[in-house]
């Protein structure tokens, strides 16, 4: 029984990021509009990667989550082994806590998107300490979604590179060639 | 019950196992080799997926690559596949020196190998053409070479260029550090591509013993048997020779008997004694080759310690994360010094500073303000130093059965206990204490700062349990690896090692394998 209630749950709150968004607009017409993803992204993100990046960030986060498998295997390490599994979808509270910043924003007197930056951020950053997140984490883990979202940007080959501004492209398969070369800045900074 | 019969029976998927089918096969194209694997099989086309969930996710790039069950105390890898550990490996080839094999001569500490050097020096050249290592000659000449590197070394990373640049400043030289991975397109494999995850080698740059064994599984020279695990060797009625391995299918549970002519342990530093252990029988009450009592025992392995520093360089992490620089300068002792023998290795440090989400006065960081904060205080580049120093294990470093512990089939699971002998415990602070200033004459020629310190809490790169020797009152088995209690029973690669020298084992396992090679195909009778 326990088990059923706790799939409903996670179903519950993950199904959102699944469905079109015309759906999650019916699905929640009588609550609170969450906060969307892209809106999160806009005030999270660093501005200098230009709205085109920010908005690909976020899609590819949903992406992310679309994804995801709980439960599946992971490494057993080496030195001190053990049998891990990969814990489940971070994404469980995500909808509760969008939906918090939307409420958050009304409070403030407007919605979220109408509030400008450094309110957003504000809010945003409220919520953060409330969840007693001091840093990024290395990997997205339930305990925020903005955290998740930007853990899940700076531990890409993408986030890396931007954070050192420079082409490291580690993720790629490079050839030998370039390696001695000192990775190039980005192109204007992305 | 299904019987297999074949002239020679291999009994592990790993590296050795692929080494010595290999071998067998080209001198003795012949023979009926059979490989029984207890893991599964992993498929080329899985890796680049795999690769990729284990990116994005951290899910285990070879799933399924243990045995849930199969499980041993003191054990520093679960992998149990078609591959074995080699599947994983960062493919470093490093070989030891003679002083690994001459301890006894040199120093009067634990024990000679029964092999000569340069008998050993000509299988390593044989060991780095089989796995295909690409690597430059070392600059002491005690590390001399009879043969060149196969393959030019890979090129130094910018990251390892400014290390080199730093580290080269306290005097001690550095160099490349051979690996199995191609610089040029070898043996039916790609050059590398710098995937940078040489845990999982999207391309198959990296040598792993899957494709040895897919290409003797083509050529049909082998029989390979995986999700096989064999549970006991059967001894004949009246002869001290085996006969038959049980086994039992893991995916139907159908038991299965392998005969053979020769059977060969290439399972590794745990399993090859653990199968001899629970092998025992009347005439050998304490397990097969065991007339010693020194099956599981001398279990070794090397210590290791290690610091992370910060230095005044731009360093990118992840432009070849596995690749690093080593130094052999301290392979070798003076034997008019106090005992202390190490090798010597530096990487980029492949994690980094931390984003923060406020600073010191509490205000929130996101957007811009993130990477400004970050890149304020990850102006230096960041390193990793590390040091494997040379023990030598007690007789009662031990691997033993452990009642409490069993598999489905109510095996018990081995438990392993690393124990030092006298000399290395009176000599353990001593040789930190030496690695210590080696560390501090590095940081101190080009002002770089120590971020922290670590020491090993395992020994890694293990091996022992079946030592070699020429008496058989004292070691398991002979020099090719024949157990000196069983005419057709050979260990081979790690167990038989007594001492695991200060750097990493592979070669060093399989040049051992391909000796026993030509000593399995010159003795066998078809």
């Amino acid at each position: 029984m326990q088990r059923r209630n706790f799939f409903k749950g996670l179903l519950a709150s993950v199904l959102p990021f699944l469905l079109p968004r015309w759906t999650r607009v019916q699905a929640h017409q009588a609550a609170v509009q969450p906060v969307t993803m892209h809106e999160l992204a806009r005030a999270v993100l660093p501005e200098s990667l230009g709205p085109k990046r920010i908005q690909e960030v976020a899609d590819q986060f949903e992406n992310w989550i679309r994804n995801y498998k709980p439960t599946a295997e992971m490494s057993c390490g080496y030195g001190f082994t053990r049998e891990e599994a990969t814990p489940p979808s971070p994404a469980v509270h995500y909808v509760d806590q969008l939906r918090q910043l939307a409420t958050a924003a009304e409070a403030e007197g407007a919605p979220f998107t109408k509030l400008d930056g450094a309110m957003q951020r504000g809010l945003v950053g409220r919520a953060l300490a409330a969840a007693g997140l001091e840093r990024i984490p290395s990997r997205p883990d339930g305990k925020h979604v903005a955290a998740d979202l930007l853990a899940c940007f700076y531990s890409s080959s993408d986030g890396e590179d931007f954070l050192y501004n420079a082409a490291i492209e580690r993720a790629a398969c490079r050839g030998l060639q370039s390696s001695s070369e000192r990775p190039a800045p980005l192109k204007d900074g992305v | 019950m299904p019987v297999h019969e074949s002239d020679v029976c291999i009994i592990g998927g790993g590296i050795v196992g692929a080494m010595l089918a290999e071998k067998l096969a080209e001198l003795r194209p012949r023979l009926g080799i059979t490989i029984l694997e207890a893991g599964r099989t992993f498929g080329l086309g899985e890796r680049p997926t795999n690769r990729q969930r284990s990116l994005e996710y951290g899910e285990n790039p070879w799933p399924g690559d243990f045995i849930h069950d199969q499980a041993a105390v003191g054990q520093i890898s679960r992998t149990m596949a078609v591959g074995g550990s080699a599947l994983h490996w960062g493919g470093t080839c490093n070989r030891f020196s003679e002083e690994d094999l001459r301890l006894n001569s040199m120093y009067g500490l634990y024990v000679d190998w029964p092999i000569e050097w340069l008998e050993l020096e000509r299988f390593y050249c044989e060991a780095e053409r089989r796995l295909g290592v690409s690597g430059e000659p070392s600059p002491f000449p005690g590390d001399k070479r009879s043969q060149p590197y196969p393959m030019a070394a890979m090129p130094i990373t910018w990251n390892l260029q400014q290390l080199k640049d730093w580290a080269d400043k306290s005097g001690i030289p550095f160099q490349a550090t051979p690996q199995a991975k191609n610089t040029i397109p070898y043996d039916g494999r790609p050059e590398c591509l710098r995937c940078g995850t040489c845990d999982i080698c999207p391309t198959g740059a990296k040598y792993s013993p899957d494709f040895t064994f897919r290409r003797l599984l083509a050529q049909k020279k082998i029989t390979l048997h995986d999700n096989t695990l064999v549970r006991k060797l059967v001894l004949d009625e009246s002869k001290p020779v085996i006969v038959a391995a049980q086994a039992v299918n893991r995916q139907t549970n159908e038991r299965q008997e392998y005969r053979a002519r020769n059977f060969v342990l290439a399972s590794g530093y745990t399993w090859s004694s653990h199968l001899l252990l629970l092998s025992a029988c009347s005439r050998f009450p304490n397990g097969l080759a065991n007339r010693s009592g020194l099956v599981g025992k001398y279990m070794n392995g090397h210590a290791f310690m290690g610091v992370f520093v910060e230095l005044d360089a731009a360093i990118y992490p992840g432009m070849n994360p596995d690749y690093g620089l080593i130094s052999r300068k301290f392979f070798r002792c003076p034997q008019d010094q106090p005992y202390a023998r190490h090798d010597l290795r530096i990487w980029e440090n492949p994690s980094r500073t931390a984003l923060r989400l406020h600073n010191e006065q509490g205000k929130i960081l996101l957007g811009d303000d993130v990477i400004r904060d970050w890149r304020q205080r990850a102006r230096g580049g960041t390193a990793r130093l590390r040091a494997y120093y040379d023990v030598h294990p007690a007789q009662n470093s031990e691997l033993t059965l452990d009642p409490a512990s069993r598999n489905q089939y109510g095996d018990p699971m081995p438990k392993i206990e690393h124990r030092f002998d006298e000399a290395t415990q009176t000599s353990l602070t001593r040789t930190k204490k030496q690695i210590s200033d080696v560390f501090a004459q590095i940081v101190r020629a080009d002002n770089a700062k120590v971020l922290n310190t670590f020491e090993g809490r395992y020994l890694d790169h293990p091996a022992g349990g079946c030592r070699m020797g020429n008496d058989a009152e004292v070691s398991v088995c002979d020099s090719y690896g024949r157990t000196h209690d069983h005419e057709n029973l050979f260990v081979v690669g790690a167990p038989t090692l007594p001492n695991a020298g200060c750097t990493n084992g592979t070669l060093t396992f399989v040049a051992l394998t391909l000796r026993s090679a030509e000593k399995i195909a010159q003795e066998i009778h078809l």
